[in-house]
């Protein structure tokens, strides 16, 4: 895949854009024949000049200024040409953009949903919108220029060859070097520079979220210095780096700028020779002057050349993190989808890791949830509760053993039609910039306005719709809509309500609500739970003491199951937990605990 | 000018103009060949005609061609060197400075601003504003000098000829004026269609879990790709608007290439040039108009760049808290006397009065919104208060210096912040010369050390951005251990063990509360069990205050706290599937 080159790879993923791709490139190198049209007009012009000799009151002033005209509208001539090829750049960089956007969108959508959360939003989306903008960017402006850059120096040497030969392949010389010491310079920014210079960036720029993040905490323990020496040290570093380079670019840099202005150093000696040489010394000069008129051209050219070879690496680049985007593996598809007889959820020596060679945050774990029961899990954090949550839902894959749902395993049902079987209720919620209904729709399309009041009206949300001016219809994140994180988790358990589906999996968090929303989720909570399968991860105790079963996992494994009247009676880890828990915990000076 | 907008330093400020000297140095030593190899046409054709039958010096030609050579290279190498060393350094002086001022604003600050956007300033501000300084500045201004010279050169060599060659100047620059007012509607359409592109794009991957799970997945899928689609059209039609402008401009430039010839034309046949004067003027009209257009787009370039340089300037010229950092304190009773905060136009806090007392614990509860972390955060002056004052040893905290104040708090806040470092810096933070042994302890008391031995490195383990590889519950005991080692005359715990299980919960407020004797201690707390032995108890609604009282006098009056007292306790007994365990 490597191996193919970057332009290839970019007209794969135009789709049916490749012909405007090539329309491009045709129109804007035609443009850039013509724009040596000019040029030929005044070398007329010149010539006229020279063929009237001393007599310049005989000039044919009309047939000069129609080579003035002429030149005129070669100019335009060749920009509408180039002009029309900017137009095709963009039509296929935008719709290139658009689709591979959403290629990307499909694709991540497909993906399982471990891989979102190991890969935050916030870099995903930088891939989505910055690198298909740098694949627009390159396809839009840099190709049609480079095109233009490489046709007209080759139309332009093909007409110095016509005029006079020798000075035309002398010219070449300086443009040789020219061109040696830019593939210099991009193999010294393609060895490693681009990495370490975004390396250097990523620092910096690590380091800045770190420093502000950092300011109240900075502020409270009056560790300003501190904090502030790291991200200095990475600003230092990161202009250390960039000086250091650009410094060392200095010298090839001004080489290729001397090189492709300083056609005339050799110009000059080789055209005084041969004018002494030559046998038609008129000729001579009128070549001459064509050399004058048109060697200027070569260095805007080839500063073009230079602009688009650096981006090209940089395009490169974008185009492989795409890649390799894409090539991630989406959830396999399942043929024949089987559908389960019942909702009894059966872990069977389940056993799973994040990392391979980590510790395993599921160990060989092994129970079943009966359909219309309440399951809790309980335990302290990082003892596996969320990761048996997270693989019933697929989020991922488990390594050992089996998960199965009526009897059929989980990777043997068809994605979607399992999912429509579980309504979850997260710990970060996060409501569309939708209306309310349109919110609470989410799980139920075809939901009519009627059960969706209804829905909400079960989770408690009569309070919320009341003070909203345009009740089920205001749009979330409009101006002056502010709910509250627990009145967001009431609409959120209103759509969960409305789906209404079998299984419902919970990871319950109340604990920053305040007491009022607390109680009100509670309801909403009681209303969703009705003779579904729950499956529940309980961070506090007081919730669960009605669960059917209770499981106490400790770094992956059960350590204990059974109902709350049974596990305190055993007078192990629960119940111990659930003392502590009881004992209430009330803040008082001197550390005498009030029970 | 250019001084201020871009907020420069004096040195940074002189190395722009040298810079923009050495840039239109460059641009004229590149024209210098062109009036050599001029000269040397003159002379073959004035050898050519007999008139001057001396012979061409090629040592001399080739001598002053290569002095030309030497000065496009020395003077390129020079200009490179300065400017783009010079932005770097300059960039590099913003970026601290702008840091060092950040941390002097007000927390409100950042209640404005989020963290992405800080640090964008920060970071691509700078770096825009390091670009237009490095090559936009002084390309737009070296090429307009560089270009007036010519100008005025030729000018005093024909007016007519140069006139000719620059009368469309005017005119073409005003159509660029023109198409920024025209293109403006179409190109904030595009900006409002590329902005829905990014929301829409984030909206789908923060809700990606839910929108997987949906019946709705390809509806919505389907919406998000019209917004991307949008963008095509909008896009299109701002290049469209734009390209017709910018090539009209450019092409009615060009018209000066004709009109030099028609005027060259006139002139010459009534004598009044000669052929060398036309020749030139021939030879500028072919390569003047390239470097112009340039500028052209630099101006672009530069005006984008202001707003940048805007939003940096914006931070420096934020004012910054101030107070006398001299003051000591003595003793920790907080008054608050009348104070009220407005955020924004919102006024949150109403006309509160309370004293919290040295040796007592003072709860703040009520409803979410109600302000009790906006009280907090003025007494530590995170914010300043809009009316009233906040008095701590009878002393106006507006007075005293925001880092001398905060000396004298250990504060507990629910979010926790931690750096990527080990664990042992992260708990040191809270007292930079603290000894290993006090480390350890802070690290213990704060029940830290039964998962940082389960850590490969224990407590040299490095956490990570924010320690995004802990859980909820261990970050914030690491930033308990922080106010332990801290141990100032001054507690505000703010939800402090809410993501903490009930047994690490239980001992920490043990251990806390040993920690607060003869400390002034104010603890915001949802659960109201946990604040039932509270000496003070300041009920809050809507930014006032309802009740004070401790627990017992509070139940009594049966007003809002117990109320919220009832609900809890129901909502704790209630347990799953509403079967009642009372």
């Amino acid at each position: 895949m490597k191996k193919t080159g970057l332009l290839s790879r970019l007209m794969n993923h135009a789709g049916k854009y490749k012909v405007t791709m090539i329309l491009s490139w045709l129109f804007s190198g035609l443009g850039g024949i013509l724009s040596l049209g000019p040029y030929i007009c005044i070398y007329f012009v010149a010539l006229k000049l020279l063929e009237s000799g001393k007599n310049l009151t005989m000039i044919n002033g009309e047939q000069m200024t129609h080579y003035g005209w002429l030149a005129v509208t070669l100019t335009g001539l060749s920009f509408m040409l180039y002009g029309i090829g900017l137009l095709f750049s963009h039509l296929t960089a935008f719709n290139l953009m658009a689709s591979l956007r959403i290629k990307l969108i499909r694709h991540l959508g497909e993906l399982p949903l471990g891989f979102h959360i190991s890969n935050p939003s916030g870099k995903l989306r930088k891939i989505i919108e910055k690198n298909t903008e740098s694949m627009e960017n390159f396809v839009a402006h840099q190709l049609p220029d480079f095109v233009q850059a490489i046709v007209t120096p080759l139309a332009f040497l093909a007409s110095m060859v016509l005029f006079d030969w020798r000075l035309a392949f002398i010219c070449l010389i300086p443009i040789g070097i020219g061109f040696a010491m830019l593939s210099f310079m991009l193999k010294g920014e393609s060895k490693g520079f681009l990495e370490q210079y975004q390396k250097s960036q990523a620092d910096m720029s690590n380091a800045a979220v770190e420093y502000v993040r950092g300011i109240s905490v900075v502020k409270v323990f009056g560790q300003t210095v501190h904090s502030f020496k790291r991200f200095h040290h990475s600003i230092i570093n990161y202009k250390n780096f960039v000086t250091q380079y650009a410094l060392s670019m200095g010298k090839p840099m001004s080489g290729y700028i001397a090189s492709i202005h300083g056609i005339f150093f050799v110009l000059i000696p080789s055209g005084i020779i041969l004018y002494q040489m030559s046998t038609n010394p008129k000729g001579f000069i009128l070549s001459f002057v064509f050399f004058i008129v048109f060697t200027p051209m070569v260095a805007v050219m080839l500063m073009k050349v230079m602009y688009s070879s650096s981006n090209k690496l940089i395009t490169t680049q974008a185009l492989d993190t795409i890649e390799n985007l894409l090539n991630e593996k989406p959830m396999p598809q399942v043929k024949n989808s089987k559908r389960p007889s019942s909702y009894d959820i059966v872990f069977d020596s389940v056993s799973f890791q994040y990392e391979k060679n980590g510790a395993k945050t599921i160990d060989n774990l092994s129970f079943t949830a009966k359909a219309g029961t309440v399951t809790a899990l309980v335990g302290a954090s990082g003892g596996g509760k969320s990761t048996v949550v997270n693989l019933i839902t697929r989020f991922w894959d488990v390594d050992d053993g089996s998960i199965c749902v009526g009897g059929v395993n989980v990777k043997d049902m068809n994605y979607n039609e399992w999912m429509s079987q579980v309504s979850f209720v997260f710990q970060d919620i996060n409501l569309f910039k939708m209306s309310i209904a349109e919110n609470v729709a989410f799980s139920k399309p075809t939901a009519t306005e009627e059960e969706i009041l209804k829905a909400l009206h079960l989770a408690q949300c009569d309070d919320i719709l009341a003070k909203l001016p345009n009740g089920i219809h205001t749009v979330i994140g409009t101006k002056g809509v502010y709910l509250s994180g627990g009145e967001m988790q009431r609409i959120a358990l209103a759509r969960a309500i409305l789906k209404d589906a079998p299984i419902v999996l919970l990871d319950e968090a109340t604990a920053f609500a305040d007491p009022e929303n607390e109680y009100k989720i509670q309801k909403a909570l009681d209303v969703l739970m009705q003779e579904k399968t729950v499956i529940m991860i309980a961070h506090r105790l007081s919730t669960v003491t009605g669960a059917d079963q209770i499981l106490v996992l400790e770094n992956g494994r059960l350590t204990e199951r059974g109902s709350h009247i049974e596990l305190i009676e055993h007078g192990g880890a629960y119940a111990g937990m659930y003392k502590e828990y009881q004992s209430g915990t009330s803040w008082k000076i001197g550390g005498e605990v009030h029970a | 000018m250019l001084k201020h907008i871009f907020s420069l330093t004096d040195r940074g400020y002189k190395n722009v103009i040298r810079g923009i000297l050495l840039t239109a140095l460059h641009n004229l030593s590149v024209m210098f060949p062109a009036v050599l190899l001029l000269l040397l046409a003159s002379d073959m054709i004035q050898n050519y005609f007999g008139e001057d039958s001396k012979n061409i010096s090629l040592f001399a030609y080739w001598g002053a061609a290569l002095l030309l050579l030497l000065i496009i290279y020395w003077v390129y190498r020079w200009t490179y060197k300065e400017t783009y060393v010079s932005a770097y350094e300059e960039s590099a002086n913003t970026r601290i400075s702008i840091s060092e001022k950040i941390r002097k604003l007000p927390l409100s600050y950042f209640g404005n601003r989020d963290l992405s956007d800080l640090t964008s300033t920060l970071m691509d501000d700078t770096t825009t504003v390091e670009h237009t300084l490095a090559t936009g500045i002084t390309e737009l201004f070296g090429g307009v000098i560089s270009s007036a010279v010519i100008l005025l050169t030729l000018f005093f060599y024909d007016w007519r000829m140069s006139l000719s060659l620059f009368i469309c100047l005017p005119i073409s620059l005003a159509v660029l004026a023109i198409s920024n007012k025209v293109s403006s509607s179409s190109n904030w359409k595009n900006r409002g269609a590329k902005l829905g592109v990014s929301e829409g794009i984030q909206e789908y991957l923060e809700n990606i879990k839910l929108v997987q799970t949906s019946p709705q997945k390809e509806s919505y899928r389907i919406r998000v790709e019209q917004k991307i689609k949008r963008v095509v059209r909008t896009s299109m039609i701002y290049e469209l608007v734009m390209g017709v402008f910018v090539s009209s401009a450019y092409n009615i430039l060009r018209v000066g290439l004709g009109l030099v010839v028609v005027t060259g034309s006139y002139l010459i046949t009534h004598g009044e040039i000669d052929l060398i004067g036309f020749l030139l003027f021939l030879f500028v009209a072919a390569r003047i108009y390239d470097p112009l257009t340039t500028v052209f787009f630099k101006i672009g370039e530069f005006f984008y760049s202001f707003v940048s340089a805007f939003r940096i300037r914006e931070i420096r010229d934020y004012p910054a808290q101030t107070g006398d950092a001299d003051i000591k304190l003595n003793s920790y009773d907080i008054t608050f006397d009348h104070v009220s905060f407005a955020y924004n136009t919102d006024t949150v806090i109403h006309d509160v009065s309370f004293v919290a007392k040295q040796g007592e614990i003072t709860a703040l509860v009520g409803p979410s919104g109600c302000g009790k972390s906006t009280l907090s955060k003025l007494a530590s002056r995170f914010w300043d208060v809009s009316e009233g004052r906040i008095l701590i040893d009878g002393k106006n905290i507006n007075h005293i210096d925001p880092e001398t104040l905060l000396s004298y708090f250990s504060i507990v806040f629910q979010d926790v912040v931690l750096f990527n470092d080990t664990i042992y810096n992260n708990i040191k933070i809270g007292k930079m010369n603290a000894t290993k042994e006090e480390i350890i302890a802070a690290a213990r008391m704060a029940r830290c050390e039964d998962f940082i031995h389960k850590l490969p490195y224990g407590y040299d383990t490095i956490i990570g951005e924010n320690g995004k590889t802990l859980s909820g519950g261990e970050r914030q005991r690491i930033s308990i251990a922080r106010a332990f080692l801290k141990n100032a005359p001054i507690v505000l715990l703010d939800e402090a063990t809410a993501s903490l299980d009930p047994e690490n919960e239980t001992l920490i407020q043990e251990a806390i509360g040993k920690l607060i004797r003869n400390k002034t201690v104010l603890i915001i707390a949802h659960r109201l069990r946990s604040i039932e032995d509270c000496d003070k108890i300041v009920v809050l609604k809507s930014g006032k205050v309802q009740e004070i009282g401790h627990h017992q006098e509070l139940m009594e009056l049966n007003g809002l706290y117990h109320h919220l007292f009832e609900l809890q306790r129901e909502s704790s007994v209630w347990g799953v599937g509403g079967k009642d365990q009372e």
